[in-house]
């Protein structure tokens, strides 16, 4: 919604300063399997000078990335395959599927369910908040660099990749989304309006008329996914889990933890077929400058996780993890709560005849971000509450 | 007929009861308490309380009696059940996903009795200062009990409140086994009602000021639909809800 009322402002006053009327707000699509240069800046937004020789107001020296013309993060910041893969829009629960927009907020953000990312809240949103840095990676200062607005472009596009990828790929229904919550805005002319959820659904509405060049779905391999079916409704039931809060720093962090065979409705549902498998990492709560993690399964020992992308699980972006820390916040301290489908590398790991179903080794990986220093980044702690195993 | 387990229930209607409400709403038996707990205020007589005709009588030539102190820890825990059960579902039902299913019942059991802990050292301590204060049910008193509904309005309003509101929802890992468990649950649980007591003592102490009897009633009632509405609707009007607390006050001071 935001984006409407900044584009409208924007185009109105490319108007007023004799620009071209047809101005829209284009989309930075990180993610196009076909452009090699796809992760790299536009160069509109990191070039020192304009044509004319004026400084670029659009390049914004505080990132930590891509200015120097270089790919900004790495290819798995920029996976929305998980995303556009998943087959509901709310979550599925407590530790299970986080389905493609999360748990459902309700009065507070801190609780259990309301609290879980949604995929693609977490890649590529908060990844490439993360990669890019600098103002991009706070809460407050984000929208500071235009980047920002074309990175949010482009998460609404793949908001609509996602609903024509499959017919099943449907919006909540309920009236509480739909019609629940009015968000009040300036228009472009400082006049305050209000809108609702159910506003923004149809893209040819003619008071939003967003025209996205690229919608189609660039995941070849979602292609074969069958569409057929319902949803399967499992209550997702946890398994095991981590004792102790886990401190993550610059070098890698392992854990492990035990597991039990599902006891509840799940052994019933299941019955003898192989269920989804989630990782979810749960209170994750710090401050400092936000990183990511790269989060590895079951790595031998003595070997760097980076060898083994087979057993690589998700990234953890840390970004709103100062906001989702402070007690006196939306979160009220909860932290952050990420949930990883870590269905294909259980899948794996059982082909080899190497999943333990009582055990798992957890590896946390920094990333680039997450190397420097910490007298670079002061003040910087990370600590997660708990790491837990969902079957759903 | 067939014959389940549990009495004349038909063996398919008990596989439904627990398909559809117990494995999905593992806090049916806490709302259970908390229906009781509503049945019993509303039967004053049956109340196992100490002084069950109004908890503002008794001897009070001493400041403290262990009989009293028992009518009154009773007396507030079937508050506490009634009214703050209800509102407590979401983190009822969070301590139970993040626990093993074998041990949910159980997890909750300790959320509940932290969570309660909080609420009945409040109780008490009220309990123990009116006792001081010789305070006796009264017109007097009723306007106390309305000053104490209007100063619930106002807090209503509080950025503190709010603030003290978001952290009642605030929540913590759990160790998944042993007796670390049952502490984080029980930690998790008093944590919280410490946040709820900040969030909602003031209006929990208007009721009680109230008593029993329709009056005392109609108080919490409106406080506990005061607590649902606020949790149940999104973004919702504090100054209409300050505004229901404040009805309640003028209510009880016409009466």
């Amino acid at each position: 919604m935001y984006l409407l009322h900044f584009e409208r402002t924007v185009a109105a006053t490319i108007v007023q300063l004799g620009g071209p009327a047809e101005w829209a707000l284009p989309y930075w699509n990180y993610s196009d399997t076909v452009n090699p240069n796809a992760r790299r800046i536009p160069a509109a937004f990191r070039e020192r000078t304009m044509p004319d020789g004026r400084p670029n107001p659009l390049r914004v020296e505080q990132r930590d990335a891509g200015n120097d013309g270089a790919p900004v993060g790495e290819p798995e910041d920029v996976d929305v395959c998980g995303a556009l893969g998943k087959r509901r829009f709310v979550a599925q629960g407590v530790g299970g599927d986080p389905g493609f927009g999360g748990g459902q907020t309700g009065f507070n953000h801190g609780r259990g369910f309301a609290s879980i990312a949604g995929e693609v809240e977490r890649v590529p949103h908060g990844s490439m908040h993360v990669a890019v840095g600098g103002f991009m990676s706070g809460f407050d200062t984000a929208g500071l660099d235009p980047l920002f607005w074309l990175h949010h472009c482009n998460i609404d596009r793949l908001w609509e990749v996602w609903r024509r990828r499959d017919p099943a790929n449907v919006d909540p229904t309920q009236p509480l989304w739909l019609t629940g919550v009015s968000f009040p805005f300036h228009d472009q002319n400082g006049q305050v309006v209000t809108h609702t959820s159910s506003q923004f659904v149809n893209l040819a509405d003619r008071r939003l008329e967003y025209k996205y060049e690229d919608v189609s779905n660039p995941c070849v391999e979602l292609e074969t996914v069958p569409t057929e079916g319902e949803v399967t409704e499992r209550r997702p039931e946890m398994v095991g889990a981590t004792f102790q809060p886990i401190q993550l720093g610059e070098a890698p962090t392992v854990t492990e933890l035990s597991m039990a065979q599902p006891s509840g409705p799940m052994l019933e549902t299941l019955a003898g077929a192989a269920p989804e498998v989630y990782l979810n990492v749960e209170n994750i709560t710090g401050s400092g400058k936000p990183a990511s993690y790269a989060v590895y399964l079951n790595v031998p020992e003595g070997d760097e996780p980076e060898q083994h992308p087979e057993l690589f699980a998700g990234i953890l972006p840390m970004f709103g993890l100062d906001e989702a820390s402070q007690a006196d916040a939306d979160h009220a301290g909860s932290g952050l709560h990420y949930t990883l489908d870590i269905t294909p590398v259980v899948r794996r790991l059982e082909e080899r005849q190497s999943w333990d179903p009582q055990t798992v080794r957890v590896s946390f990986v920094p990333r680039r971000s997450a190397r420097e220093p910490i007298r670079e980044t002061p003040g910087r702690t990370i600590q997660v509450g708990r790491v837990s195993v969902y079957v759903g | 007929m067939l014959r389940g387990k549990v009495g004349v229930m038909p063996p398919g209607l008990l596989a439904l009861a627990r398909e559809r409400v117990a494995w999905p709403h593992p806090e049916w038996w806490a709302l259970t308490v908390s229906g009781a707990a509503w049945l019993l205020i509303a039967m004053p007589d049956t109340v196992v309380a100490a002084d069950p005709l109004n908890h503002l009588h008794g001897a009070r030539s001493v400041w403290f009696d262990a009989s009293g102190a028992v009518g009154h820890a009773g007396d507030w825990l079937l508050m506490i059940a009634a009214m703050m059960f209800p509102l407590s579902v979401p983190s009822i039902q969070t301590t139970a996903a993040r626990s093993l299913w074998r041990r949910r019942h159980r997890a909750i059991a300790c959320w509940l009795v932290g969570y309660t802990t909080p609420w009945l050292i409040l109780g008490l301590t009220v309990s123990i200062l009116t006792r001081q204060l010789s305070f006796e049910p009264s017109p007097a008193s009723e306007g106390v009990a309305a000053l104490a509904f209007i100063a619930a309005g106002l807090w209503q309003m509080a950025p503190a409140r709010a603030r003290a509101l978001r952290r009642c929802h605030r929540t913590q890992p759990l160790a998944p086994t042993g007796w670390r468990a049952n502490y984080d649950c029980l930690r998790y649980g008093s944590n919280t009602g410490v946040h709820c007591v900040a969030s909602c003592g003031v209006l929990m102490v208007a009721c009680w000021l109230l008593g029993h009897g329709s009056l005392g009633l109609a108080g919490m009632v409106t406080a506990t639909l005061v607590g649902l509405a606020e949790r149940y609707t999104i973004r919702p009007d504090q100054r209409r809800l300050a505004g229901a607390l404040a009805l309640q006050a003028i209510v009880v001071a016409a009466i």
